[in-house]
């Protein structure tokens, strides 16, 4: 995996923090990008830039890898866009714990979450704007864009 | 979207030299960006989808334009040119040259590993400025596979995926249905890394 741009550890970090604040008491775990979700028996593995797990979370491994997580962050590169909106999403979207798949942009302030309904479909919504708030539906939780942001120089990729 | 970013040009001087261009370039922010050619899975299904829709289309009130048909998104742009449009009812035309769109209700973009992201992306975030715009439909060139964001009324996009062979993709705002069979049979498909 190639490294980040500062801008992408501190979006990463941002966000986490953001929901972690935002579920205390709500039996939700909030992990940061050291750890790994399992998508099936056989694989793939991949390192996320931050999920919500709520419930009692399932791991396996050395304890490093979430096997339900609720919701999975990834803040966007322009390097891994395609794989993150396409492949890696498709792939998500096979894990049965998860309910929302968030998108940080990080030439703008925008984030776009994807939302699993009950007939299986995914509701895709887009808040731009620091003047927006994010409304992650799956974990009844709402977060303005200005404070994921707040402080932070954006890049221009 | 490649890299080879020309100078600044207005929407009218984009006009001006694309009408007379021999090679397409769409526009985005002043800056013109040549479109490159397709490989020949992308042209095959480009073709069997014209046909499919045009057949699931016929005597009604939709027609279906080919890549050559120009769109703007607004006045200053961008202009785009899509694998494959659909407008309902009568054209909105930009002037009278009669060459770019303002009111497609479906576009279609065949994925291509170069321009994945900016399909998914920017190119999307950009079409749903268009009101007229219902469906944004992703053709997969490496397996039979085909995404459909259906606009509601709220401003959310529901994703659909219909995957395989025997699936039938369901275009609701034209209340039609696409068999892949129809659009991948015989199809050569490229490999992932292509």
């Amino acid at each position: 995996m190639a490294s980040g741009s500062s801008a992408h550890a501190f979006l990463s970090l941002a966000i986490g923090s953001e929901l972690r604040q935002a579920l205390r008491n709500r039996g939700c775990h909030v992990g940061g990008s050291n750890l790994r979700v399992r998508v099936s028996e056989r694989g793939p593995y991949f390192y996320v830039d931050g999920t919500v797990t709520c419930g009692k979370a399932q791991t396996a491994g050395d304890n490093d890898i979430a096997l339900n997580p609720t919701l999975i962050v990834e803040v966007l590169s322009k390097s891994t866009e395609a794989f993150d909106r396409g492949d890696k999403f498709g792939h998500y979207r096979k894990l049965e714990s998860l309910k929302e798949y968030v998108l940080v942009s990080q030439t703008e302030p925008r984030v776009e979450t994807f939302v699993r309904s009950e007939d299986g479909r995914w509701t895709f919504t887009e808040f731009a704007g620091t003047e927006a708030i994010c409304r992650f539906a799956s974990i009844d939780c709402d977060i303005p864009v200005a404070a994921i942001y707040e402080g932070i120089e954006l890049g221009s990729a | 979207m490649s890299a080879n970013a020309t100078p600044f040009f207005t929407p009218e001087e984009y006009l001006d030299i694309e009408r007379a261009a021999e090679v397409k370039s769409e526009y985005y922010d002043g800056q013109m960006f040549a479109m490159s050619g397709g490989t020949l899975p992308h042209s095959l299904i480009g073709a069997r989808l014209i046909a499919a829709v045009s057949s699931a289309l016929r005597g009604g009130r939709c027609n279906v334009a080919t890549s050559d048909l120009r769109i703007r998104i607004s006045s200053r742009g961008p202009f785009v040119y899509p694998d494959l449009s659909v407008y309902c009812g009568e054209p909105e035309l930009a002037d009278n040259y009669r060459d770019t769109l303002l009111n497609p209700t479906v576009v279609f973009e065949v994925l291509s590993k170069s321009s994945e992201g900016h399909d998914r992306g920017h190119k999307f975030s950009q079409y749903r400025k268009i009101p007229s715009l219902r469906e944004y439909v992703l053709v997969s060139q490496t397996e039979p596979r085909i995404e459909v964001f259906l606009r509601q009324p709220e401003g959310t996009w529901i994703l659909t995926e219909f995957v395989g062979m025997d699936a039938v993709c369901r275009l609701a705002s034209l209340d039609c249905g696409i068999s892949l069979g129809a659009v991948y049979d015989g199809v050569g498909l490229e490999s992932p890394s292509a």
